[in-house]
C-alpha cells in the first residue's frame, strides 16, 4: 500500500479509540423489549388500517378484539437474592421474606424467629378483584464522567473531576463540597460539604418546610425518573467533629424522602442532612431514569394470601425436612398496600416491580410480610428475588 | 441445541457493537457526540427487529448498511430541527466542528475533493475494513459495482493528494 493510503488509515479519528457500550446486558434487554413493544404496536397499526378498508362494522369488531387482546409483557427472570444488596434503607420490608416486620416502640425491627411457621388468613375487608399495575425497566445514566459533572453542577461544585481508587465511582471535589456519583450495583448520587463554615453558625432556625422545599429543588434539578413523596423529619444533635471537622457540636436536620414514581412510593429513599442555618451538609438519592412502564396482571389482595402460604411451603420444603415442625401461628391479614420495590433480574437489568405489603397481628403487635404483586405468569425465580436499594456514598 | 435468537443476539451485539459505534462515531459530525450511543441502539434495534434477515457470514457489512441509514435519517432530522429552531429561538450548544476535524491537513483536503459517494466507499474501505464484497452489502451494490468505484475513489483521492501542497 502506497503512503498515501497508509497516512488515510493513519488519519482515522477513531483508531485506537474502540467504542464500547457501558453495560451490554441493559443494552441487549433494552433493545429487545422496545422492539417488542413496537412490532406490538405496528401489528396493532395493521389491523386498525385493514378495519378501516372494510366495513363500519368489521372495524368496530377488530377495535373490540384488540382492546380485548393481552399486551405482550416480558416475563421477569428475577436474579437470586445473593447476588442482590442487602436492603438497609428500603421502606418495602423484605419483599418475598416471611419473616414479619413487627411495630416495636414505633421502629421496624424484623424478627429473628427463623423456624416460625405461619398460616395466613384473608379479612372479609380484602378485594378479590384482580387489577393492572405497572412496572418500570430502569435506565442508568450512560457517562458516568459526564454525569458526575451534571450532579455537580446541580450543587454548584466546580472542582477536579477524579476516579476513586474504588473503581467505577467518580468524583467532582472543591476545597468546601465533592458530589460522588457511583454506578455500580443500583446507581447512587451523594454530596458532601465539607466546608467548616456549614455548622459552625447556628444563628437561625430555617422552617423545615424550606429545607424539604429546597431538598425537591435540587432532586427535580437532577432530571432523574423519580420525584420526592413527604419525608420523615429528625433533627440530631452531633457532638465533636462532623462533616465538618468541626470542634464544636452542632444541630443537624435530616430529612428521608421516601423516592416515588409515578405516584407509588418505591423502597428507594433520598436523605437530605441541613444545618439549622439551612446549609445542606449531605445528600444522597438513587440515580435513574425510568424507560417505560409496563401494565402488569397484578394478583388481588386475597389471591396474594393464598400467595403468602404457597410461598411459605414452597421456602420450606426447599429448606429440607425439619426435626420441629412447630404449629403455625395463625394470622388474619386484614390490610394490604402496594408500592415498587427495586429488584435485579438475570440479565442484570433493574426493574421497578410493584410488590404487596400485608399487614396483620402477631401476639397481639403489628407484623407486614411482603409478596411480589405480579401475576405468576409473568415471573420465574421470583420466591429466591430479594429487593435491592440505594445505600448512601460512603465517599 | 441449537443456539436461542435471544443467544445469537447477544453474541451479535458483543462482535459488532464495537465496529457499529465506531462507525456511527467516525460520521456523527454535525450531531453531538451524545447522540451516539442512542443511534447505535437504534441501529440494534432494526436489526434485532430483522434479525431473520441478518445474512450469515455478512454481519457486519449488513449491519453497518442499517447504522447508515439510521444516520441518514438522524442528519436529516437534525437539519430539519436546525432550520426550524433557528427560526425562533438562538442557537444552543451545537457539537464542536473542530472535534471534526482530521489532524492530517493533506488528506482532510484531499477527502474535502471527493464527491460524497466517493468519500464514502473511500472511507468504508480505509477506516471500517470493508472489502469489495463487503461493500457492495453495505451499500446494495454488486460486488463488482463496488470494486469498480472503490478503485475509482481511490485513483482520485490519490490525485487529488498528490496535488495538495506537502504541510
Amino acid at each position: 500500500m502506497s503512503d498515501v493510503f497508509e497516512r488515510l488509515t493513519a488519519a482515522d479519528p477513531y483508531a485506537g479509540n474502540t467504542f464500547e457500550l457501558p453495560d451490554v446486558a441493559s443494552f441487549i434487554t433494552r433493545v429487545s423489549i422496545t422492539s417488542r413493544r413496537s412490532s406490538t404496536w405496528r401489528r396493532f397499526q395493521l389491523g386498525v388500517s385493514g378495519a378501516i378498508s372494510a366495513t363500519t362494522l368489521i372495524m368496530v369488531g377488530s377495535i373490540a378484539a384488540l382492546q380485548g387482546a393481552a399486551p405482550s409483557l416480558p416475563v421477569l427472570n428475577f436474579a437470586a437474592a445473593s447476588t442482590t444488596r442487602v436492603n438497609v434503607y428500603s421502606s418495602v420490608k423484605a419483599s418475598t421474606s416471611l419473616l414479619p416486620t413487627t411495630n416495636v416502640h414505633g421502629t421496624t425491627a424484623p424478627s429473628t424467629a427463623t423456624n416460625t411457621q405461619y398460616h395466613f388468613m384473608a379479612a372479609q375487608s380484602l378485594s378479590n378483584a384482580n387489577t393492572v399495575g405497572p412496572a418500570y425497566p430502569l435506565r442508568a445514566p450512560r457517562h458516568p464522567k459526564t454525569e458526575t459533572m451534571r450532579i455537580a453542577s446541580v450543587f454548584g461544585v466546580s472542582g477536579v473531576l477524579r476516579q476513586l481508587a474504588s473503581g467505577a465511582a467518580w468524583q467532582v471535589s472543591s476545597p468546601g463540597a465533592k458530589v460522588t456519583f457511583a454506578p455500580q450495583g443500583l446507581w447512587t448520587w451523594s454530596y458532601v460539604n465539607t466546608s467548616t463554615s456549614a455548622t459552625d453558625s447556628v444563628v437561625e432556625t430555617v422552617p423545615v418546610r424550606a429545607l424539604a422545599l429546597k431538598a425537591t429543588q435540587l432532586v427535580s434539578g437532577l432530571r432523574y425518573g423519580y420525584q420526592l413523596g413527604t419525608p420523615t423529619v429528625a433533627k440530631r444533635n452531633v457532638t465533636g467533629s462532623g462533616p465538618s471537622n468541626s470542634a464544636q457540636g452542632f444541630v443537624s436536620i435530616h430529612l428521608s424522602f421516601p423516592v416515588v414514581v409515578s405516584g407509588t412510593t418505591t423502597g428507594l429513599v433520598s436523605d437530605f442532612t441541613f444545618s439549622t442555618s439551612g446549609a445542606l451538609l449531605r445528600a444522597h438519592g438513587p440515580a435513574f431514569f425510568v424507560a417505560s412502564s409496563y401494565p402488569y396482571p397484578l394478583l388481588s389482595p386475597l389471591a396474594g394470601v393464598a400467595g403468602l402460604n404457597a410461598q411459605q411451603s414452597e421456602l420450606r420444603s426447599g429448606a429440607g425436612p425439619s426435626a420441629n415442625s412447630p404449629t403455625p401461628i395463625e394470622v388474619t391479614i386484614s390490610n394490604s398496600s402496594i408500592a415498587l420495590g427495586t429488584y435485579r433480574l438475570s440479565d442484570g437489568a433493574l426493574w421497578l416491580v410493584p410488590v404487596y405489603t400485608f399487614t396483620g397481628k402477631v401476639n397481639a403487635k403489628s407484623a407486614s410480610w411482603s409478596l411480589l404483586a405480579l401475576d405468576s405468569r409473568y415471573t420465574k425465580n421470583a420466591a429466591l428475588a430479594s429487593p435491592i436499594a440505594n445505600q448512601a456514598n460512603r465517599y | 441445541m441449537a443456539p436461542s435468537r435471544d443467544d445469537q443476539f447477544d453474541r451479535l451485539v458483543r462482535e459488532l457493537s464495537p465496529p457499529v459505534g465506531s462507525y456511527l462515531g467516525r460520521r456523527l459530525y454535525p450531531l453531538a457526540r451524545v447522540e451516539l450511543d442512542d443511534l447505535v441502539e437504534e441501529t440494534f434495534t432494526i436489526i434485532w427487529r430483522r434479525f431473520d434477515d441478518v445474512p450469515s457470514g455478512a454481519e457486519l457489512p449488513w449491519a453497518l448498511g442499517v447504522a447508515r441509514n439510521v444516520l441518514r435519517n438522524a442528519k436529516r432530522a437534525h437539519a430539519r430541527r436546525h432550520h426550524y429552531e433557528g427560526k425562533v429561538r438562538p442557537r444552543g450548544a451545537e457539537a464542536s466542528a473542530e472535534e471534526n476535524v482530521l489532524a492530517d491537513a493533506n488528506v482532510r483536503d484531499a477527502l474535502n475533493k471527493l464527491s460524497d459517494d466517493d468519500r464514502e466507499i473511500l472511507l468504508l474501505h480505509a477506516w471500517d475494513g470493508l472489502n469489495a464484497n463487503d461493500l457492495a452489502r453495505t451499500l446494495l451494490i454488486s460486488p463488482n459495482a463496488a470494486a469498480v468505484r472503490l478503485s475509482r475513489a481511490q485513483a482520485k483521492f490519490k490525485q487529488h493528494f498528490s496535488e495538495t501542497p506537502m504541510s
